[in-house]
């Protein structure tokens, strides 16, 4: 059903495909930036990523200005302090960063202290309450095809001193420019290329799902659906093939430009609560959570489920199911998908097979009802709906 | 801007008004009387301030948690310990306030912007649902709110809670304890 009212916003340049890499320096000349920072963590740093984004910078006679790379897995305040610092002493007139989530928001961070003219980044903790600001030109090269914050609105940054996890929702976090190239994803074991590309399925079937759903994010999230069910086992089985890590970047891609503009719901409430109480890893908390919650979500989102039949599965299949079992069919269909990548490669079914302990769900469940994706989600859930499906996938 | 433009904003800017005023008492009241909306409030850490405003410059709402019950503020004073609501029109603010768009609906239609942390937006919303619950008739909650919440009293009995409050002064405005606000400008 097409909402009374909408708003889509998917602003950053893609530049996706082989050598995508060498064409960022043009990109960084055309944006106004010839001293770049460069964002980036550790492991990236010891396996040739960074080189590899170095290299292709030198290429086209850029240098950067300035090199960070000490980016923990959360996100924080005082990383994001420590790089603007750095940034203003080095000079530097624009961010590329290259990484997984946490660099990636760590740098939507830097980009607002610095674009903002601020000097505590709390102050901007909301929802779309941060104007434009000063220009930054900011370059995000995703190493990972599951988070797909390189087309997102949202960023999420830990403030160590209060302990505050800091929420920031606005249009003018997303890059200039977004790189999806090959050669950042080949390396990424098995098992993680599974668990991310269900974090993007995640993703997508949450935002066709969602409060905030229009026709815009609708398009985005059914392309993205149907690359990765088309791309996912060959990618993991073969993760050197580029065709097939193209494709599942291209889906985690749109899934973030779908969900940025559409929200996710429970599946990520839920998520973000094990992740902080428990430790779950985000995309393995998705993969066990996702058919779950959507049996719970079930009679409020039924013939939006049905729908996403035809994207997760040929069009025989989809043909050949009756109309009212093509929503259980999807469920059925996520349910074979993750037991298949469990055989493939060992991703978890269970939230005990992730270590999450009974005495926690009612914590999980607090913390579910109070996180800001359970307001999008189509239906209620209330601590009791929350540790019933803690209970059902543990 | 046309007259007919400028009396629909003027009107709805009093009905705005007006509602907001009644929301306190229904928030103030149900805080003593329904368990689930004082447990909510219980939860809010003391001196917490909220505030629903009905666009940048119409009417707003300000109220502290003072003990286990609420004080309705004369201003607020952004600090980033706080949580206000800003509707983005006077439209979008008549549309919730008169029942016609549950808060969800109105964050769905980006029709608000949100300073402060999402997560303590969530309780608020909570409460909002259950006081709409009393004020509106089920009519109007069944399209508004994604469960119509059960009630704990009679409608007539929140009503008149509400008015004997508004008759014994409860609903004044009071200024804020200077110790509770940061050196953020307002």
């Amino acid at each position: 059903m097409k909402p009374a009212y909408y708003e889509f916003q998917n602003s950053a340049k893609i530049l996706a495909g082989k050598y995508a890499l060498e064409n960022i320096p043009t990109e960084l000349e055309n944006l106004g930036c010839k001293s770049p920072i460069l964002l980036t963590d550790n492991v990236l740093a010891k396996i040739g990523t960074m080189q590899t984004v170095l290299d292709a910078l030198g290429a086209g006679g850029i240098v950067p200005a300035a090199v960070f790379t000490d980016i923990p897995a959360d996100s924080s305040d005082q990383t994001v302090n420590a790089i603007a610092a750095l940034y203003r002493k080095s000079g530097c007139d624009g961010i590329v960063a290259a990484g997984g989530g946490s660099v990636i928001d760590t740098a939507k961070g830097v980009r607002m202290l610095l674009s903002q003219d601020i000097t505590d980044i709390l102050e901007l903790m909301g929802c779309e309450c941060i104007g434009r600001g000063r220009q930054i030109p900011f370059v995000i090269i995703p190493t990972t095809s599951g988070t797909g914050s390189e087309s997102t609105l949202v960023a999420v940054i830990k403030n160590v001193e209060k302990q505050v996890k800091m929420e920031f929702i606005s249009y003018y976090l997303q890059p200039d420019a977004a790189v999806l190239d090959p050669r950042m994803t080949v390396s990424l074991p098995p098992k993680m290329t599974a668990s991310t590309a269900m974090d993007a399925l995640c993703h997508a079937i949450e935002a066709y799902s969602c409060l905030q759903k229009n026709p815009l994010s609708d398009a985005y999230a059914s392309a993205a659906i149907k690359m990765i069910c088309s791309n996912l086992y060959t990618a993991v089985k073969n993760g050197r093939d580029e065709e097939a890590r193209m494709a599942l970047a291209n889906g985690s891609l749109m899934a973030g430009a779908a969900f940025s503009n559409s929200m996710v719901g429970i599946v990520h409430a839920i998520g973000h609560a094990l992740g902080g109480i428990c430790g779950v890893p985000h995309a393995e908390a998705m993969t066990i959570l996702l058919p779950y919650c959507l049996e719970y979500n079930m009679d409020k989102c039924e013939e939006d489920y049905a729908k996403l039949l035809l994207f997760m599965t040929d069009e025989e299949t989809y043909a050949s199911t009756p109309g009212q079992e093509r929503a259980s069919k999807t469920v059925e269909m996520i349910r074979r998908m993750t037991c298949r990548l469990h055989e493939m490669c060992g991703l978890p079914l269970t939230l005990q097979e992730v270590g999450v302990l009974e005495k926690d769900f009612e914590k999980v469940a607090q913390a579910a009802v109070n996180d800001g994706a359970m307001i999008v989600n189509p239906k209620k859930a209330d601590t009791a709906d929350v540790i019933s499906i803690l209970k059902r996938a543990w | 801007m046309s007259l007919k433009k400028r009396l629909s904003l003027t009107l709805k800017k009093n009905i705005c008004a007006i509602v907001l005023y009644f929301l306190f008492g229904a928030l103030k009241q149900l805080a003593a009387c329904d368990t689930r909306i004082a447990k909510e409030i219980s939860s809010w850490p003391e001196g917490m301030v909220y505030c629903l405003k009905a666009s940048k410059n119409g009417p707003f709402l300000c109220f502290e948690k003072s003990g286990d019950s609420l004080n309705r503020l004369k201003e607020y004073t952004p600090d980033c310990r706080n949580v206000r609501i800003t509707f983005k029109s006077i439209d979008s603010a008549f549309l919730v306030l008169t029942g016609q768009l549950g808060l969800s609906g109105s964050y769905s239609a980006h029709g608000f912007i949100l300073e402060g942390d999402v997560q303590k937006t969530m309780s608020l919303c909570r409460c909002a649902d259950l006081a709409e619950g009393y004020l509106f008739p089920r009519v109007m909650t069944r399209r508004i709110l994604k469960e119509v919440p059960e009630k704990e009293h009679c409608t007539l009995n929140i009503y008149g809670r509400i008015l004997l409050g508004m008759f014994t002064l409860q609903y004044r405005q009071i200024c804020a304890a200077p110790q509770q606000y940061l050196s953020r400008k307002a």
